[in-house]
């Protein structure tokens, strides 16, 4: 058992740091809406109450806060007002991050976060905000030793000395060309598509009313349309350099069975996965890379936000050439086979994911093309485009069953293929609705870890979707 | 689709269904009642008054009337030693397997109504999602819970 210690004293500053960040906008919003007509010292007593607030609380809390650990367990005592102590079993974690924040860095420590196998509440992760890195490293070590103790001790010598190759790292022009085409800002280019299209639209429409009222409104229209223009660009401009920051320095590694993903620039993050929670491997093509013959490869992973992402999401490789997916796989995980090929969907569903984006389209379509008439029917280019889009998904749309692995294909503007392994599958359910009984179609959806993750194909032959269901029915009886 | 073997549940479902429905056409009732009060405050339109009724009458009909009997003869439910597979859904028919190794926890449920006819629920929890088995009759609800618990525990085992 380790003595019961507090953090490190610039987790003081870390937090409050955090705690004030995401105060400035409302505290600026309320100074702002109050001294609309005068400004006077009074305008401050909010603001400065809700910053002495903070910074207490963050001392205080910082004072409660100990943790300590033994062999097999992390105990963490904190809480100002209600005590609240927890213990964590070491083989119930899932996995543990590492983060070098600004302030973690001037004081020479780093910042750890441990999501354990628990409810949904969120009640299962420990955010150690500053402990040295001799520390850090101690707790990981006795984390993967319990590992192996629940293992049977199938890995006999420890070899965490010899150095591990790396796996996958980024070059700075991948780093470059992931941050600008990341699906963020990918809409952005979208949206700016769009805008462009209807400034010219717009111009020969001012040219051809002369009056003085319509003119102030193009006037208008083009400001508004100039102002939205200019803001996406610096919304674009924003999300690049935070790509950039978050995925500089990229290097993923295997260190016996975790998998551990360092990257950052400002923020120094290392990820460990082990291999035994990872549910899932996620291949996203968005239909820029996908031009390129690049994708990005995620992990979906057991516990919580490890990655700042989404729940369950680890990135593996923001931006990787197709043809080496396979084979990083193989090495970081070399129980599925991502060589595997689709099954298409029967020409029967064709018209079926032709006509879904119209039913969306068509109403609203033929609206705008009728309200702004005559040079509004141009809207109507759309319908052709919907239908275009209905038939590139369904032709994308597959799925894959082997043994061991099931494999879901969808998706158009980003391409999404979902390898899970039939260990992994937490429930099954194919549906179907009377059009899709009608024509003999069903969907199949799979349900894996972390609660509420779903993986569906629409309009698979109701034939592939029951052997899709007995497969999954006959596990025990294949197993014995 | 493959044909299911399952069993129905209780018949008795449409009745505490309708019920509900009753209940909740009740509480529309009130709400779209007092917009009709308002809006006739302001001199709407009667025709409008007209559509809000005929609104209101469609859903309760829907809830009470149609639907409980066509949701009853649709559910079927088979739990077997390794896995518990769910027939469900009016208008898309839904399919539903769980194995038996993947069941984390089950609850016996007992809403007043239920209650009331002698029902339970089972509620199967996995890691990823919650399935509900409404209305049974409550000795085979807490003796399916019992079970489930005991295969699920089995199979675990096994696994291990």
């Amino acid at each position: 058992m380790t003595p019961r210690r507090r953090l490190h004293p610039v987790a003081i500053m870390a937090g409050v740091g955090k705690e004030l960040k995401n105060m400035v906008v409302p505290l600026l919003v309320i100074m702002v809406a109050g001294s609309l007509n005068r400004f006077s010292w009074r305008d401050f007593i909010v603001p400065l109450a809700a910053v002495v607030y903070t910074v207490v609380m963050g001392v205080l809390s910082w004072l409660r806060f100990t943790y300590a650990w033994d062999e097999d367990r992390l105990l963490v005592e904190e809480g100002v007002f209600v005590r609240k102590r927890r213990s964590i079993p070491f083989e119930r974690i899932h996995g543990i991050s590492v983060t070098e924040g600004i302030w973690q860095r001037m004081a020479g420590v780093v910042q750890v976060h441990v999501e354990a196998a628990g409810d949904a509440l969120g009640e299962a992760e420990v955010t150690l905000r500053a402990i040295s890195k001799e520390e850090a490293r101690c707790l990981q070590r006795c984390v993967e030793q319990a590992k192996h103790k629940v293992g049977a001790a199938a890995h006999p010598e420890p070899s965490a000395n010899r150095p591990h190759p790396a796996l996958f790292t980024l070059s700075m022009k991948e780093v470059w060309m992931a941050s600008l085409t990341s699906g963020g800002a990918l809409g952005v280019v979208a949206a700016l598509c769009g805008f462009l299209s209807q400034l010219g639209d717009f111009i020969p429409y001012e040219s051809l009313i002369r009056d003085l009222q319509s003119t102030w409104n193009g006037h208008g229209r083009l400001l508004i349309a100039l102002f939205i223009l200019s803001l996406l660009l610096a919304a674009y401009g924003v999300a690049i350099v935070q790509n950039m920051i978050r995925y500089a320095s990229f290097v993923v590694r295997k260190q016996e069975d975790t998998i551990v993903i360092a990257r950052g620039w400002l923020e120094r993050k290392a990820v460990s996965v082990p291999v035994a929670r990872v549910q899932g491997v996620v291949i996203h093509e968005n239909w820029l890379r996908r031009l390129f013959g690049y994708a990005s490869v995620s992990l979906i992973h057991a516990g919580g936000r490890l990655d700042g992402g989404g729940a369950g999401d680890v990135v593996l490789c923001p931006l990787v050439e197709k043809r080496r997916v396979a084979s990083i796989m193989q090495a970081c995980l070399p129980e599925y086979d991502l060589g595997v090929s689709f099954s298409p969907l029967p020409k029967r569903a064709k018209r079926r994911y032709m006509l879904r984006p119209l039913v969306w389209l068509v109403i609203p379509a033929i609206l705008a093309a009728y309200i702004e008439r005559p040079w509004g029917a141009a809207v109507l280019v759309v319908l052709p485009l919907g239908a275009w889009i209905g038939i590139r998904r369904f032709q994308i749309a597959g799925w894959s069953l082997s043994s061991k692995q099931l494999a879901l294909r969808s998706g158009w503007f980003r391409q999404t293929t979902t390898y899970i392994l039939k260990r992994h599958v937490q429930s099954l359910e194919t549906s179907a609705t009377w059009w899709q009984k009608r024509k003999r179609l069903a969907t199949i959806s799979v349900a894996v870890m972390p609660l509420g993750t779903r993986v569906r194909v629409v309009d698979v032959d109701e034939a592939d979707a029951a052997s899709v269901y007995r497969w999954l029915q006959g596990e025990r009886r294949k197993q014995t | 689709m493959l044909p299911h073997r399952g069993k129905p549940i209780s018949s008795k479902a449409v009745t505490v269904w309708r019920l509900t429905g009753a209940l909740v056409a009740l509480a529309s009732g009130v709400a779209i009642g007092g917009i009709i009060w308002l809006l006739s405050q302001f001199h709407a339109p009667p025709w409008l008054l007209i559509v809000l009724v005929g609104v209101w009458v469609v859903q309760a009909i829907v809830w009470v009337v149609w639907l409980p009997p066509l949701r009853q003869r649709r559910w079927r439910y088979g739990i077997r030693e390794e896995e518990i597979d769910i027939q469900r859904g009016v208008w898309s028919t839904r399919r539903t397997l769980i194995p038996m190794a993947r069941v984390q926890y089950v609850d016996v449920r007992q809403g007043p109504l239920l209650k009331r006819y002698g029902l339970a629920s089972i509620a199967v929890f996995t890691a990823a999602a919650a399935h509900e088995i409404p209305a049974l009759p409550m000795e085979e609800a807490e003796q399916l819970c019992r079970l489930i618990a005991e295969w699920a525990k089995v199979v675990d085992e096994d696994d291990a």
